[in-house]
């Protein structure tokens, strides 16, 4: 398995955090895994975007132009990323918020209600949660119950979050599938 | 030996505390800004300190000050913050105080930019300050490597009582990675050092000499010094050469950017390979010239940086054997495997 | 027979190198006097600055750290960061630690640094032949203000005691000269205060000198000695600007 992964959406719509918990689920699973952040001088507001390569041998560019899956989470991010995926690769849409349809040669678009789910869920800010459970099942990278562990140890210091959010990523398992 | 995912920074902050660094001073500057960070609280946690100081000048020079205490410590910057340290490495090389200096390189030259760059070799390897001084210059290319030469610089540190930098870049810096982190160690003060406890001699670290024959016997100790380190220190990474006809030159996160296209090269059946300097100073000079000229047609170097910077060094180990071409991008635009992939295409045309 | 005059085992037995008639042998005098008899010769570290002040590296009998120009307040910090247990003194003159190194003196005062920072001001850079310092007086004649220091073109020369003792972390802060036996007994109590603040931990204590510079002032040195009293300390009077030190005592 070697597989890069481009994350992107705005700032506050926890896609930097979604990049982090795929690489600690890879990570825990024996695999290696690499995290890039975009990172400009602003501090607050603006699109951002990580790149992520999760692989079972050596990594070599942590950053790349063109990605296997790539996930938008807004449609600003849908415009700059929608060409960067490879050949044969996957486009993972947030339909809630993106809702242009157009069709992309040679890459699989899968779209999920994300932030509609996240809200099903109880909150529609665990929208990345829903991804994160989307990607996971769709690529099976690791098996769900450790990417589900790596949730509760991340969010060991906010347990009131906890219910919610493995709500959310259960719900998006099932929409990659 | 603990896993742990990590972002390069913290990681090196972290691989120093683990060396026996017991103190940091530093000054915020980006991309280097988890190194303090982390530093701030973490020090005290194993019995060092933390100073945030007014400016990077006067961080290196706390740090001239604690190391003369005889113990180990840091500072980090990156780029334009590590100009203003020139002055205090080059006292710390006189006093012959050790150190580690860790330079988190951005682009240049000026206040450039904070995005991620490599244009600091020559600054870092040939004169990092006045008075004609070096020291040894690792550039770790990965996370995990960071943290290894962070680890090993205090030891070379106190070994030849001359300041070491770890020239790593934006990338190495922030981004994410598995690592292993090494087991605590202790450096005990050794017996230069100002410790004001066992006998009645008293001691001096003094960075200059009232006579130019006493500060010329210096320089000649100095000198004996950079040939050791050229004898016993040079470290280097031979990636697919065995068969190479292209041989990339690249260092840092370029090198590791590099071994994507190496392997996508391969495939189409291009005959490439790399070697990848990890002691910048000592440059692995040898390395270059005992590279097989009927085998290999051209170097190509890859770095971050406009124009080539480490063709200098390249040039010097080839002698003019081999063709040297280059390739870079500059001012903070990270190089990307495709367009290095379409260099090495277009070098190849070239062989025929 | 009783000894009533003898060389501090604080200094060495060298004699020193200062022009003829300079107040920088009266002040390492006392300062090794001062730690002499607070018995810390081999508590002390002295950590020396660039100028003039640097050849007391020659006399100061205890360890030392010669620092780069105007950095000996961050090489202090450093190193009682990491020695917490020794007595640490800077030693500068006014264009290391008012000009070149006001930054550092500055932020070293503000973080109430246990150390202690002896300021020999004579107003002129002496080492490098007489330019003009940051306390060169209006109209003082250096090799770079020949027509005398004006202020419309190179400002005025800075107050260093008053300007710390703005601060809120300095535990004391004082001004003595160096120009008569009383006042050099003064200086050295006030120096004797600064270094007793430091080993009860009472943080930072700054005490500066007004001092001389017979060469580079063209002035015999007996003349130096009424210039302080009538000109020199008119500009920058003499006493404590700051002393917690007594509130709490």
């Amino acid at each position: 398995m070697y597989i890069n992964i481009i994350m992107a959406g705005f700032g506050g719509q926890g896609v930097l955090t979604l990049g982090k918990l795929v690489c600690l689920a890879a990570d825990s699973a024996g695999k290696n895994a690499t995290f890039f952040p975009s990172y400009g001088g602003e501090q607050r507001g603006g699109t951002c975007n990580c790149t992520v390569v999760i692989s079972d041998e050596e990594i070599g560019t942590p950053i790349v132009n063109k990605a296997d899956y790539i996930i938008v989470m807004n449609e600003p991010s849908y415009d700059k990323f929608k060409n960067s995926v490879v050949s044969g690769g996957t486009l993972i849409i947030n339909e809630s918020q993106i809702h242009k349809s157009e069709v992309l040669e040679g890459i699989n678009q899968v779209r999920v209600k994300s932030d509609d789910i996240a809200a099903e869920a109880g909150n529609r800010l665990a929208s990345n949660m829903v991804m994160l459970g989307a990607f996971t099942g769709f690529t099976k990278f690791v098996g769900e119950d450790v990417v589900k562990e790596i949730i509760k140890e991340s969010m060991s210091s906010k347990k009131q979050y906890l219910e919610t959010n493995l709500n959310a990523f259960e719900k998006g398992l099932g929409q990659g599938e | 030996m603990e896993r742990k995912f990590m972002k390069g920074n913290e990681a090196i902050a972290e691989a120093a505390v683990r060396a026996g660094c017991k103190f940091f001073a530093g000054y915020p500057i980006t991309p280097q800004n988890e190194i303090p960070e982390y530093l701030s609280w973490r020090l005290r946690e194993v019995g060092g300190d933390f100073v945030q100081a007014e400016s990077e000048v006067s961080a290196i020079n706390m740090v001239y000050g604690a190391a003369s205490s005889g113990k180990p410590s840091m500072t980090s910057s990156s780029s334009t913050g590590i100009s203003l340290k020139a002055e205090g490495m080059s006292y710390l090389a006189q006093a012959k105080l050790p150190a580690v200096i860790i330079n988190v390189g951005r682009c240049g030259p000026g206040l450039g930019g904070i995005l991620p760059a490599q244009s600091d070799y020559l600054f870092a390897t040939k004169a990092s300050g006045h008075g004609g001084f070096k020291m040894i210059v690792f550039a770790p290319s990965t996370v995990q490597e960071a943290v290894d030469l962070t680890y090993k610089s205090f030891d070379y540190a106190y070994r030849d009582r001359n300041p070491v930098m770890v020239l790593a870049d934006g990338v190495v810096g922030i981004m994410m990675e598995s690592v292993e982190l090494p087991d605590f160690k202790e450096i005990k003060a050794p017996d230069w050092a100002l410790s004001g406890t066992e006998n009645e001699e008293l001691k001096e670290i003094i960075p200059m000499c009232w006579s130019g024959e006493d500060l010329e016997r210096d320089n000649i100790e100095m000198a004996k010094m950079f040939r050791r380190w050229e004898e016993n220190d040079v470290q280097y990474e031979e990636y697919m050469l065995e068969d190479a006809e292209i041989v990339i030159a690249s260092y840092g996160t370029s090198a590791r950017i590099c071994k994507t296209v190496i392997k996508e090269a391969r495939k189409q059946g291009i005959k490439i390979g790399m070697l990848r300097p990890i002691t910048l100073n000592p440059f692995p000079y040898k390395a270059f010239e005992k590279l097989d000229k009927s085998i290999v047609r051209k170097i190509l170097i890859v770095e971050m940086t406009i124009p080539s910077q480490m063709i200098e060094d390249v040039e010097l180990g080839v002698k003019g054997q081999i063709e040297i071409d280059t390739f870079g991008r500059s001012g903070g635009v990270v190089i990307s495997p495709e367009e290095i992939l379409n260099k090495v295409l277009e070098v190849k045309e070239g062989l025929k | 027979m009783k000894t009533l005059y003898t060389k501090p085992l604080s200094l060495r037995e060298n004699g020193h190198k200062y022009c003829p008639g300079c107040m920088h042998g009266i002040a390492n005098r006392i300062i090794g006097e001062a730690v002499d008899e607070l018995a810390i010769r081999r508590e002390m570290v002295g950590v020396i600055a660039v100028g003039c002040a640097n050849l007391s590296q020659l006399y100061f009998n205890f360890d030392l750290i010669g620092a780069a120009h105007g950095r000996a307040a961050a090489v202090a910090t450093g190193y009682k960061r990491m020695a917490k247990d020794r007595v640490v003194m800077c030693y500068q003159g006014d264009g290391d630690l008012a000009s070149i190194g006001i930054a550092e003196t500055l932020h070293a005062a503000n973080r109430g640094e246990n150390i202690t920072v002896i300021f020999i001001n004579n107003c002129i850079y002496g080492m490098t032949g007489g330019q003009m310092a940051p306390t060169t007086l209006i109209g003082q004649k250096s090799t770079t203000t020949i027509y005398g220091r004006n202020a419309s073109t190179e400002g005025y020369p800075i107050r260093m005691a008053e300007l710390i003792s703005q601060l809120e972390a300095p535990a004391y802060v004082a001004r003595f000269a160096l120009n008569s036996p009383r006042n050099i007994n003064d200086a050295k109590k006030g120096i004797k205060k600064a270094f007793t603040n430091q080993i009860n931990n009472k943080g930072y204590s700054f005490v500066e000198l007004l001092s001389n510079c017979p060469t580079n002032w063209k002035m015999n040195p007996k003349d130096t000695l009424d210039h302080v009293s009538n000109v020199t300390s008119k500009y920058f009077p003499l006493g404590v600007y700051r002393d917690k030190t007594e509130v709490e005592e």
